[in-house]
């Protein structure tokens, strides 16, 4: 048994070395001027190999990079808090009516081949139904596209954690007096707190890093950070101190959020 | 306390039929046990009821008044659920409080009632916990004081006792009874434990496949069941049963010849309890006698159970009321009185006693 814990723990090492070694690149990069970054072999220990400079930070603030921070915050915000209510009600029908005539397996099954559909498969029409509308490059449209997408795995989320509520706690409620909407805002949501926590966490999360619909759905009006990373390069050269310094950037948000909802995200996770 | 009348109550849910025309009347202020097997349709009664379900036909009385379509709320009923239901993000004070907070009563007022409950119930000490901080036994009282709480005159509780120690079944049927009689509610339990029939043993209904097929307290069931599953549930260990032909004509064995009258497709029953070691030689016309192998001993705490291989179906099993170390292979001759049998016809309805026999009132 010793052997094959060693064996797991000798595992768990090389993955954590291909996710964190990549990390360190980045941060590293961030840390460089450009000259350091193109130097071969390359300079990878701070103080020893190079000195660090917050060159490509500066950079960053006098750019639009900050705008673009607070329209990925703002965007992936709404788009979750619109996504959540519906999901909500939705994954409370999936659950606690299965006798009813259109839920079975089907449905269910439809309403998640939204999420298994490559993005790339349907961009394209989305991107041509908001230019009929006269609604590319908005606001309105980035949230809207992003809602839409993120309720499938709300859904699928939510339905789980309101299958683990007994039915009969609910019954109790409904034995003690309280009417539908007071039962959801009263047990139902309260009991379900982490689960919400944790979908929103996950929805959240996924439309941060979103890119593809940033790109198409965004123009020069609206500008995500991840629509925004690609533009940055100066002649033929890619910034990639500059680009390393958004991505330390990037990952701030998601690290505060994985570090508040960490258990949560475990639990989906693990399927508890 | 109203008296509760159920008439002609039915219902379906997927296709079965988990109750058949249920007809019953629970007398007021009574300690009333609905027993039957798994799957019976106890908990489809109690939930209609409760007014959680609605009967697809018939009609629910409390004294004279319908109340089939009433609300859970409306009427005055509560039920206490198998898994407690207890809201896990409240303390225990608030899961009692929950339903005076539908109702008038002011801060108060709903404390002193919380924990007036709560002390009857001895879990006052127990009301900052939460749910999970609490014991089996513990999180059954609280579920009847917030059932109890609101001023309910019915609670009916659906396996009250499955989920809780041995130690503490006993306990808290003692609380039942206390409570009962205090209060003078009616306290309706379902269950498929038959001692917990042994334990509240006056107001006794069985079901069996959705209907009531026997109503009464425990001695005339025990005595006069109505039906061979009744026969076979009630009891330490469950009645021997065969056809009366196997009986009949095995070799070797003495019939009494008030037997030997019984239609042999008619099937005898007795309990292993009614069943004695036998020692003597000779004939006894008021005994059946049977001979045979010890196939297993099982000794249960001061008792013994034999299983005896007398040349028939199955092994006959004999319930001996202290420890008796018998080898497998040993020869043993047992007796049953004639009087204890049980005579059911071939489809387990309960034709008579043993002692009708010999009057002569069972014959072919």
């Amino acid at each position: 048994m010793r052997v094959i814990r060693m064996l797991g723990y000798l595992g768990l090492i090389i993955y954590g070395l291909f996710i964190l070694g990549p990390l360190y690149v980045m941060i590293v990069t961030s840390l460089k001027n450009i000259n350091d970054v193109f130097s071969i072999p390359p300079k990878l220990l701070p103080f020893v190999d190079f000195q660090p400079t917050m060159e490509a930070f500066e950079f960053v603030a006098n750019t639009r990079v900050l705008y673009a921070f607070l329209t990925s915050l703002g965007v992936a915000t709404a788009a979750t808090a619109i996504a959540v209510i519906p999901s909500l009600l939705a994954a409370y029908g999936f659950s606690r009516y299965k006798k009813a005539a259109m839920n079975d397996e089907r449905s269910f099954f439809i309403l998640l081949t939204l999420r298994m559909t490559p993005p790339f498969a349907v961009v394209l029409p989305i991107f041509l139904y908001w230019n009929l509308f006269k609604l590319y490059d908005t606001y309105f449209a980035l949230v809207w596209t992003y809602s839409v997408f993120s309720v499938p795995l709300a859904v699928w989320l939510l339905k789980g954690f309101m299958d683990g509520i007994p039915l009969s706690i609910e019954e109790a409620a409904k034995l003690d007096g309280y009417t539908f909407m007071e039962r959801l805002r009263k047990f139902i949501i309260p009991v379900l707190g982490p689960g919400i926590a944790a979908t929103i966490a996950l929805v959240w999360l996924f439309l941060w890093n979103e890119f593809l619909f940033a790109l198409k759905l965004g123009g020069s009006n609206v500008i995500t950070y991840t629509s925004y990373l690609p533009q940055l390069r100066v002649g033929q050269r890619i910034m990639w101190n500059v680009l390393g310094a958004i991505g330390v950037l990037g990952a701030i948000p998601p690290l505060i959020i994985f570090l508040i909802f960490r258990k949560q995200i475990i639990r989906v996770y693990l399927g508890r | 306390m109203p008296k509760i009348r159920l008439v002609n109550i039915n219902k379906k849910y997927e296709g079965l039929h988990l109750l058949k025309n249920v007809n019953l009347e629970i007398p007021n202020n009574t300690l009333f046990v609905i027993l039957g097997p798994p799957r019976s349709g106890k908990t489809a009664l109690g939930r209609i009821l409760a007014g959680l379900e609605l009967p697809d036909s018939g009609s629910i009385f409390f004294d004279d008044e319908d109340v089939t379509y009433k609300g859970p709320n409306q009427r005055n009923v509560s039920l206490v659920f198998q898994d407690f239901a207890l809201y896990p993000h409240l303390t225990a004070y608030d899961n009692i409080a929950s339903s005076l907070l539908k109702s008038r009563l002011t801060k108060e007022e709903i404390r002193k009632r919380v924990k007036e409950f709560a002390e009857y119930l001895k879990i006052d000490h127990r009301l900052t916990h939460y749910p999970s901080e609490l014991s089996g036994g513990e999180k059954q009282r609280v579920a009847i004081a917030r059932a109890l709480v609101r001023g309910a005159q019915i609670i009916i509780l659906d396996e009250p006792f499955v989920r809780l120690d041995y130690k503490v079944r006993e306990d808290m049927r003692a609380q039942l009874y206390r409570l009962h009689r205090d209060l003078g509610v009616t306290v309706i339990i379902l269950s498929s434990d038959h001692m917990d029939a042994m334990a509240f043993p006056d107001n006794i209904a069985f079901m069996l496949e959705g209907e009531i097929i026997q109503v009464g307290n425990l001695d005339a069931m025990y005595e006069q069941p109505t039906n061979l599953s009744i026969a076979k549930y009630l009891g330490l260990v469950e009645m021997n049963v065969f056809p009366a032909k196997s009986i009949l004509d095995l070799k070797g064995t003495e019939i009494p010849r008030s037997l030997s009258m019984l239609d042999g497709t008619m099937l005898i029953g007795f309990r292993p309890e009614h069943v004695t070691l036998h020692y003597e030689n000779t004939l006894k016309p008021d005994k059946i006698i049977l001979a045979g192998k010890v196939k297993i001993t099982e000794i249960v705490g001061s008792e013994t159970i034999v299983h005896l291989d007398a040349g028939l179906l199955e092994p006959v099993k004999v319930l001996i009321s202290m420890i008796v170390r018998k080898t497998p292979g040993e020869a043993v001759r047992v007796a049953v009185d004639v009087k204890d049998i049980y005579v059911f016809d071939a489809k387990g309805k309960f034709v008579g006693r043993g002692g009708d026999l010999i009057g002569g009132d069972i014959a072919r």
